[in-house]
């Protein structure tokens, strides 16, 4: 490069360079303001990750009831597990805090902590295997329930989300601008009820879908532990009962990874206060046609079997 | 480590705060290179380490090479400009045309009848071998023929060999160029830093909000061009044109940019290619510094000191044949190179009956004759097979019909052009964007307004992706 300049050229390049800076500033405050104040478009009011507010509300006004419990997981929860069933057979309020694996173990926790009561909760833990896998403080998913919340405190907190949330911002304006309305007939906001069971799928009728590649993901040890290190000390610690059961799982990665579920299943039945629940592996490895989809949610049939396991797991839990 | 990662955001400001360090404190020359070749053999570590070895390898032959030519003369030295020629040929040849070369000689011989039962070898192509050992023979070339010193510190010449923001995709630096800015401490200016960040901006806008974006269309198209309208074909081609420029042209842009924060001056390598009314003007302004590199050792070396049309037609045909052949061990690059040579050659004829330039019509039809040609003869270029090719070029004219998908990507191909536009013959920034009809303060502010936009593209677009691509020209 040149090794000398005149100092005009310099202070040119400097303010240059001072102007870059700023506008990038300023236009994204002014996307930010622009997401602050202009209100969600339809398209974005009944996004699936929108429910991630109405279980937080959930959460809050249910605080202090007696004896309640939350299961916790990523979709499989939400959708193959029913807390009303739960909630009549136990008699005891039950509520499904389950969403989206991709929304990471530890940022749906966090969004929870405030509102859970460590004297009268019993948090049971059902992470599909792909929550486990997919654990991080990062992912797009996670920036979507930022923007969704209009949440600009855990915006500060993961700064990365910021192009994200720009980038819904400019969808949003589109979608304000075209009247768009049209919302996914399965993964939509009213598609949970009133106890965060997500109902929507419940009444479609689909073929069994296809596992002959399905594989459960590779968990690290590291992964493993993210998410027992931050049960451990983050709830356990606090004093919340925690009771660990295995997600249903398709029967092919079943008999595909044995091992790989044994040892996941021995490093978070350690999470279970006062010891583990032993259970029947069998009854979490279910066939196709229990299955919603190709994702690991269970169809009508799955979920009641499945809310049948939880149900036999949380009794014996219960009972001691 | 790709230019578009995070992890290579991380890295070049520990780069540039090391270099900063040096420079405001000891003020070393030597400690200046061994920080960049550190970050050099990191930066190309990052994908296989073990392919380091070749680089150094490369490196120590050629440093050694250089050197005895320099001491010597006559047969002497030419048997050293063998040895290097022959060392970096064989690296090269192993490594991307074994295979190629194996699979031919199978078929040659079972179709002659005899019987050719070995096994293959699945050799992986180390990332940027055809650039560095392109760089480092035309090093020994140049020491040969005393265009060049031969380069005693070899600190100095592994930095050159392997300085990381050229060393997988070029642009391909001449020593006499490059090695000169190692010998000294490397001084950014406020100037070269502010050009460098609009150029890293700038070749990151191309790369992932158009070549990136226009992948997925390119690769839908490509895949099932069997069911493809011929129109939707047609912008396939065009899509893939654009895209591989984008591609190029940003990874060039980035590794200048990077290079001018550093205070390190790389040569231009695009030079808005695609706004050419010629074929040879195209080739002018398209990936320059290798067309310089096959121009200085590959055509001078087979016309010379021939004078006749034929020699000289043939020497650009063999060059192209040889341009080709570098891009990939496949008979469809071959086939590329070799029709863009005869197409130079056939421009060059007419042309030199009839001039385009003064008038604009012909200009356009000019343009539109090389632009249309180029994008044609890309299909050669992305296809697995020759057979390919020519099935999704004939479909383009025997199932033509006005497309009625895939014309979002369009979107980009204008954002393409109107980078072009506003970039024409001044691909180094010096001077800024072409918008001097603003006025100067508004063209400032304008200027400013579309790089910080530009930036923001850039980070929507890497944070709304799953995965980061790869650049095409690393597999060359």
């Amino acid at each position: 490069m040149p090794s000398s300049t005149s100092s005009s050229d310099s202070s040119l390049a400097k303010r240059s360079l001072a102007a870059l800076l700023a506008v990038f500033v300023a236009l994204n405050l002014i996307g930010l303001s622009l997401w602050q104040a202009m209100p969600l478009s339809k398209v974005s009011e009944q996004r699936y990750l929108a429910a991630a507010k109405d279980h937080v509300e959930m959460l809050r006004e249910s605080k202090g009831e007696e004896g309640r419990i939350i299961l916790i997981g990523g979709s499989g929860a939400a959708f193959s597990i029913s807390a009303e069933r739960l909630s009549e057979e136990l008699e005891r309020p039950v509520y499904n805090g389950g969403i989206q694996a991709g929304i990471g173990f530890r940022n749906l926790m966090d969004m929870y902590a405030d509102h859970l009561d460590p004297e009268k909760d019993l948090i049971v833990l059902l992470p599909e295997p792909e929550l486990l896998a997919g654990e991080a403080r990062y992912s797009q998913v996670w920036c979507d329930v930022v923007f969704l919340g209009k949440d600009t405190e855990r915006l500060l907190g993961q700064p990365r989300c910021l192009p994200n949330i720009l980038h819904r911002t400019y969808q949003d304006v589109r979608h304000h601008m075209a009247g768009t309305d049209t919302v996914d007939p399965v993964y939509r906001r009213s598609g949970f009820n009133a106890v965060g069971d997500l109902t929507s799928h419940l009444e479609i009728d689909r073929s069994a879908p296809d596992f002959s590649a399905y594989d459960l993901p590779n968990l690290s040890g590291g992964q493993l532990t993210l998410f027992s290190d931050y049960a451990r000390t983050q709830l356990a610690e606090r004093g919340i009962d925690l009771l660990y059961i295995p997600a249903a799982m398709p029967k092919a990665a079943c008999r595909r990874s044995p091992d790989r579920i044994a040892t996941m299943i021995a490093e978070l039945e350690k999470l279970t206060t006062d010891g583990p629940v032993p259970a029947e592996m069998e009854d979490f490895c279910l066939a196709p046609n229990l299955f919603f989809d190709g994702a690991g949610h269970l169809n009508k049939g799955g979920r009641e079997l499945q809310t049948a396991n939880v149900r036999k797991q949380l009794a014996a839990f219960l009972a001691r | 480590m790709l230019f578009s990662t995070g992890t290579f955001w991380l890295f070049f400001p520990a780069v540039l705060i090391a270099l900063a360090a040096n420079r405001l404190t000891l003020r070393s020359v030597t400690l200046q290179n061994a920080i960049l070749l550190g970050a050099s053999y990191l930066f190309y570590g990052w994908w296989d380490w073990r392919f380091l070895g070749l680089i150094i390898a490369s490196t120590l032959i050629d440093y050694l090479a250089g050197l005895r030519m320099e001491r010597s003369a006559g047969q002497a030295r030419r048997r050293w400009l063998h040895l290097s020629v022959f060392a970096n040929l064989s690296i090269l040849g192993f490594f991307k045309y074994f295979g190629f070369f194996a699979s031919e000689l199978k078929a040659g011989l079972t179709a002659a009848g005899f019987s050719a039962e070995w096994g293959t070898l699945n050799i992986v192509l180390p990332v940027g071998i055809s650039f560095y050992t392109l760089q480092t023979l035309s090093y020994s070339i140049d020491v040969y023929y005393k265009r060049t010193r031969a380069e005693p510190d070899l600190l100095r010449y592994a930095t050159y060999v392997a300085f990381f923001p050229q060393l997988v995709a070029g642009p391909i630096e001449r020593a006499r160029k490059l090695i000169p800015q190692f010998a000294e401490l490397a001084g950014p200016t406020w100037q070269s830093l502010n050009q460098g960040v609009r150029l890293v901006i700038a070749g990151l806008f191309l790369k992932v909000v158009i070549a990136d974006n226009l992948a997925p269309f390119v690769d839908t198209i490509f895949t099932g061009y069997a069911t493809m309208s011929g129109g939707e074909l047609l912008l396939g081609a065009l899509y893939f044109s654009i895209q591989i420029y984008a591609d190029f042209a940003g990874y060039s842009s980035i590794a200048i940019g990077l290079a001018a924060m550093m205070g390190i001056r790389l040569s231009t390598n695009f030079a808005t290619p695609f706004l050419a009314s010629s074929i040879s003007g195209l080739w002018r302004g398209w990936n320059i510094t290798l067309t310089l590199f096959f121009r200085d050792y590959v055509y001078a070396e087979l016309r010379k000191g021939k004078r006749s049309e034929s020699r000289i037609a043939l020497a650009n045909i063999a060059t192209f044949f040889v341009s080709g052949l570098w891009h990939g061990a496949n008979w469809t690059f071959i086939l590329w190179g070799t029709a863009h040579g005869v197409l130079l050659v056939v421009e060059r004829r007419w042309r030199a009956a009839v001039s385009l330039d003064p008038i604009v019509w012909l200009k356009l039809a000019g343009w539109a004759y090389t632009f249309g040609l180029f994008l044609l003869l890309s299909v050669l270029f992305r296809s697995l097979d020759v057979h390919a090719a020519t099935t999704y070029l004939a479909r383009i004219v025997t199932e033509f019909s006005v497309p009625q998908s895939q014309r979002y990507g369009l979107l980009f191909v204008g954002l393409a052009f109107l980078i072009d536009a506003l970039w024409r013959g001044r691909t180094r920034l010096d001077k800024g964007l072409r918008l001097e009809w603003l006025g100067p303060v508004a063209k400032e502010w304008a200027e400013t307004v579309v790089f910080s936009l530009s930036l923001i593209l850039v980070l929507i677009n890497v944070a709304t992706r799953e995965e980061p691509n790869a650049f095409i020209y690393f597999q060359f």
